[in-house]
């Protein structure tokens, strides 16, 4: 407190100087002037009294500077003075500082990119109340799944048993049509439990949420609407609340409108209806569709509550064997559940920027040490005079710091650019399941400040610390000769260059593997031609097209009628399409029947829930001609494969080589046990294809003929002759003709979507990202590298002058420096390579058709560094060729 | 007598403008410099002017106060005062001296059991 105290004081005092001075001096001056006159009382002369009094006092000058001392903090006078004078060196030398500086903006930028984009994905609090109470429930069975959603059953034994949230909730996913007399519209809805929205603190803009009642089946036709729907569709009409809106031909009575979404994006949903669990769905355990989410209770921890969910998992469990065997529960918090997928992604860009900037410190640090040595003589002077060595090194340190500060406050500016940028190419794209806040806030003045202050002292320390020791004789030897001079400064030098070589090696094979990832998987054959397809995703409305039969009927229509416009060369459909998210209505439906149990006739029978699965699609008969699968053997289904007709069915070559190893699958029998229970005789074979990511494994497929087993939702597949304008046009008509409340969303290119698919998607921005640093990484190597021979033949001028006034060639002493900068370059890149091949591992599961020690990456990555290297050294080398013997001897 | 000045001990000097504070009431530099040389029986070797230092970190500390004030000749002068948090700690360091020089005192004596 007291201490505290005194520094308030003090720092006062700063401001106040001249202010104290002059009172102290008038105090001095009163002091003197009693006492002279106390003197001159007892008898004495004037010119006594007044020695007298000078005496008793004692030296003014002392006094004044201990009260000085006392009244002032010295080491910010210091500061002030090491800042000015800092700052006035740098200013001198625009060159240097400009190089300096741009090159720590280049490496703080960087970081800041990465630290702004953890910390808007990660960091950032959600906007709701206490949100780390917050915990998501997903089942688990290890080793097939590690994160499932979650049955209904489940979820309601949960619900009821546990004791560790208050509440525990639910959502799920379901798209409805919206239809009105003018604009039919596919929307994302989020059927949840009555309790979710209240529970996790999403705010309305107007409205109430759900009651209690409301999420029982036959009370729940009511709905919020998402604040962009509500814009989009209503205008932002206020009147909107006790409004219907029919949603799957149901009339919704509008009860809230949500506040614009600053947490989670909840993925952009635009109707949220009450999740009603019927009493079928109650007794389902197989089907896992459902997120729960939950608040932990007051003084709950999340591993009690772990406890005991397992417990109760474990119970039921035991309870269902058939369908809970091996499932357990996965509690994590809700922040961590939306930052999950992104994690590994930021990880390694995290250690990319790291890189990025321990170069640039590293080249910094090189220019610093340059620089230090052609001050010596005012270090030199500056020590004769009395400067202590922490003084210089607190001198040169400030430096440092400025300079650091400055690249900061540059790279801070290149890094809010570049995290727009980064956000427009959308290469953080769907990894995120927040919306994405980016302004700024403490934690990131506090990490730029830590990274400034970092960066300040690494780059500063070792070169201050030579350049202080105060060696006067070597430095004089070194200043008379200037041959090889100081042969521990020069090993830094060369120490710091190799490190850089070493680091942009590594983060150059990092980003050579998985750009070559990228181009593994560009090469992958998916198994069609998506060139030239379109699809075009629908549902159709239950109420309308209640009976198989008439949806059968809208589709051959349709099929036809769009198969017949002007550029069309063939017209398919399926239920599910590679490469293209169907859209049945809900998740549960989804779920099913993209994954098919079947068993084959006269085989043993397995257990139940351990028969093999299929990759499932209903398809029409063209739609493998349509999106360019090829037909290995058999027959195509045709017009014939009817109702009424034998059900038939197509697998694919995997699930043939498979399951009929030795024998022929045409006319053998299978049956699904996720619906009616006939068995379908196969009837072709056909190729296999990628469904669910160029880098996946193909699964067993099955197809079956869309007229033997219709479904509401369908994909419509075009194949067209190139690119005829205004077919997208004239395929909604064509839709809208047919039934003027259907809404059509997307018609997507097939090619683009395969294109643009996740994991395609995540590999080329890793890879063009990392790509980037590589590229600033060999940049600020090559700038060092270029930067330290120049020094190098600077240094070494007269010893070639002279070795040429002995009779060496140009070209003697062009070898001479390229040796010495190959040795640098070859050891880094030596140490480079040991570093990736050892670093690499950790990246090999994010990697596609290459070995992390792939040898092909590692030889032109070194290769093209080796180059750039040379280059960096040779136009210095050049120079060392025009060095004219009687100049250099002379310079003497 | 002037063989026998003594130095000021250190931390001494703070607490002897403290108590002279306390006695007197506000006073100028020199009236405390004066009133510590008379106390002493001036064997004390004070160079005046190193109470200006001594009295700017009590008034950090909050133990005194300054004020501007005329002296009794009529001269400018800075005029300090104690404070209550002064007094206290005044109190407190008359405590400890008291208990130091018993200490020391009986240190230097030469004691019953050593004869």
């Amino acid at each position: 407190m007291t201490r505290l105290r005194i520094f308030f004081h003090r720092l006062l005092g700063l401001f106040l100087k001249r202010k104290l001075e002059r009172e102290l001096e008038e105090e001095i001056r009163s002091h003197l002037e009693i006492q002279i006159e106390d003197n001159l009382r007892q008898g004495m002369s004037p010119e006594d009294a007044r020695r007298a009094a000078q005496i008793r006092f004692g030296g003014v000058e002392q006094v004044k500077e201990a009260y000085r001392d006392k009244s002032r903090l010295g080491w910010i006078e210091t500061l002030w003075q090491d800042l000015r004078y800092g700052a006035r060196i740098l200013w001198t030398n625009p060159g240097f500082t400009l190089t300096a500086m741009l090159t720590l903006a280049l490496g703080i930028g960087a970081n800041t990119v990465i630290f702004s984009i953890i910390n808007a994905v990660w960091l950032r609090p959600l906007p709701y109340p206490d949100p780390d109470r917050l915990i998501v429930v997903r089942e688990t069975k290890l080793p097939e799944t590690d994160d499932s959603q979650v049955s209904p059953a489940a979820f309601l034994a949960w619900q009821k048993q546990n004791t560790v949230f208050a509440p525990l909730e639910a959502i799920t996913v379901r798209f409805f049509n919206l239809t009105d007399e003018i604009n039919p519209e596919r929307v994302r809805g989020m059927p949840s439990t009555h309790g979710f929205l209240p529970m996790v603190g999403v705010r309305l803009m107007i409205g109430r949420y759900f009651l209690p009642e409301e999420d029982r089946p036959g009370h729940n036709r009511v709905v919020i609407i998402g604040y962009n729907l509500w814009q989009r569709r209503f205008g932002g009409d206020l009147n909107i609340l006790g409004q219907t809106i029919t949603l799957d031909d149901q009339l919704y009575t509008v009860i809230g409108v949500m506040a614009p979404t600053t947490g989670l994006r909840f993925e952009d949903t635009d109707v949220w209806t009450p999740l009603a669990i019927t009493a079928e769905q109650a007794q389902q355990y197989d089907s896992r569709y459902l997120f729960p989410c939950g608040r932990l209770k007051p003084g709950v921890t999340l591993e009690e509550a772990r406890m005991e969910m397992s417990l109760i998992a474990s119970n039921l469990a035991k309870q269902y064997p058939d369908s809970n065997t091996g499932w357990n529960v996965r509690l994590l918090s809700l922040l961590d559940y939306a930052a999950n997928h992104t994690k590994a992604q930021l990880a390694l860009m995290v250690s990319a920027v790291a890189f990025v900037l321990l170069i640039a410190c590293a080249n910094v640090a090189n220019l610093l040490m340059a620089r230090a040595a052609a001050r010596q003589k005012e270090i030199v002077i500056r020590a004769a005079l009395g400067a202590g060595r922490w003084r210089i090194v607190r001198q040169l340190l400030t430096e440092s710091l400025l300079l650091a500060l400055a690249g900061g406050v540059v790279g801070a500016a290149l890094a809010n650019w570049g995290v727009k940028i980064l956000m427009a190419t959308s290469m953080m794209g769907d990894y995120h399941l927040r919306v994405i806040d980016l302004s700024l806030d403490g934690r990131m003045l506090a990490f730029n400040l830590a990274v400034v202050l970092l960066t300040g002292c690494i780059v500063g320390i070792v070169p201050a610390l030579q350049a202080s020791r105060p060696n006067m004789n070597e430095m004089l030897k070194d200043a008379g000769r200037g041959s090889t001079s100081g042969r521990r400064q020069q090993f830094m030098r060369n120490a710091l260059v190799v490190i850089e070589v070493a680091m942009s090696v590594t983060l150059l094979i990092g980003a050579g593997l998985m750009i070559r990832s990228f181009i593994n998987l560009q090469q992958v054959d998916p198994g069609f031609n998506p060139d030239n397809v379109r699809t075009i995703a629908f549902s159709l409305s239950k109420e309308k097209y209640r009976g198989k039969d008439q949806q059968a009927a809208f589709y051959t229509q349709l099929i036809e009628r769009v198969a017949a416009l002007p550029g069309v060369q063939v017209a398919g459909a399926a239920c599910a399409v590679p490469f293209t998210d169907g859209w049945w209505g809900d998740f549960e439906e989804g779920l099913k029947l993209l994954n098919q149990g079947f068993r084959i006739e006269g085989r043993a029978s397995y257990d139940l829930g351990q028969e093999p699965h299929a990759y499932y699609s209903s398809v029409s008969p063209d739609y493998f001609k349509a999106i360019g699968i090829p037909l290995l053997r058999g027959r195509h289904f045709t017009a014939r494969d009817t109702k009424g007709a034998p059900r038939v069915a197509i697998i694919n070559n995997k699930m043939a080589k498979q399951f009929f190893p030795d024998e022929d699958p045409i006319g053998k029998r299978i049956l699904l046990t996720n619906g009616d229970e006939v068995y379908r005789e196969i009837v072709g074979v056909a190729g296999d294809v990628k469904s669910d990511g160029l880098d996946r494994e193909t699964p067993a497929q099955i197809y079956e003929p869309y007229l033997q087993q219709p479904f509401p939702f369908m994909t419509l597949v075009l194949r067209a002759n190139g690119d005829p304008s205004g077919l997208n046009e004239a395929i909604r008509a064509e839709i809208l003709k047919l039934d003027r409340e259907q809404p059509v969303v997307g018609i997507m290119m097939l090619d683009q979507s395969v294109r643009n698919w996740r994991s395609t998607r995540w590999l080329r921005s890793l890879g063009l990202l990392l790509g980037i640093f590589a590229a600033v990484a060999v940049g600020l190597a090559a700038v060092g590298l270029y930067g330290v021979m120049s020094y190098v033949v600077t240094r070494r001028t007269q010893e070639i002058g002279l070795r040429m006034a002995l009779g060496a060639q140009p070209s003697d002493a062009l070898m001479l420096i390229m040796r010495h900068g190959a040795r640098l370059t070859f050891c880094g890149a030596a140490v480079g390579l040991l570093g990736a091949w050892a670093m690499m591992r950790l990246l090999a599961s994010g990697l596609y058709g290459v070995s992390a020690t792939d040898p092909l990456t590692f030889m032109g990555v070194s290769l093209l560094l080796i180059s750039v290297a040379l280059l960096a050294c040779y136009l210095p080398a050049r120079r060392a060729t025009k060095v004219d013997p009687i100049v250099a001897l002379r310079s003497e | 007598m002037e063989r026998h000045k003594n130095e000021v001990l250190p931390g001494t000097l703070n607490l002897m403008i403290l108590k002279t504070l306390s006695t007197l009431g506000p006073l100028h530099g020199y009236g405390i410099a004066r009133r510590i040389e008379q106390i002493s029986g001036d064997r004390l070797q004070l160079n005046q002017g190193t109470i200006y230092p001594a009295l700017l970190s009590l008034e950090q500390m909050g133990w005194i106060n300054s004020k501007w004030g005329v002296s009794e000749n009529n001269r400018r002068a800075k005029y300090y005062s104690i404070t209550r948090a002064g007094r206290k700690q005044l109190v407190a360091e008359e405590e400890n001296w008291r208990r130091t020089s018993e200490i020391m005192i009986q240190f230097l004596e030469p004691s019953e059991e050593g004869a």
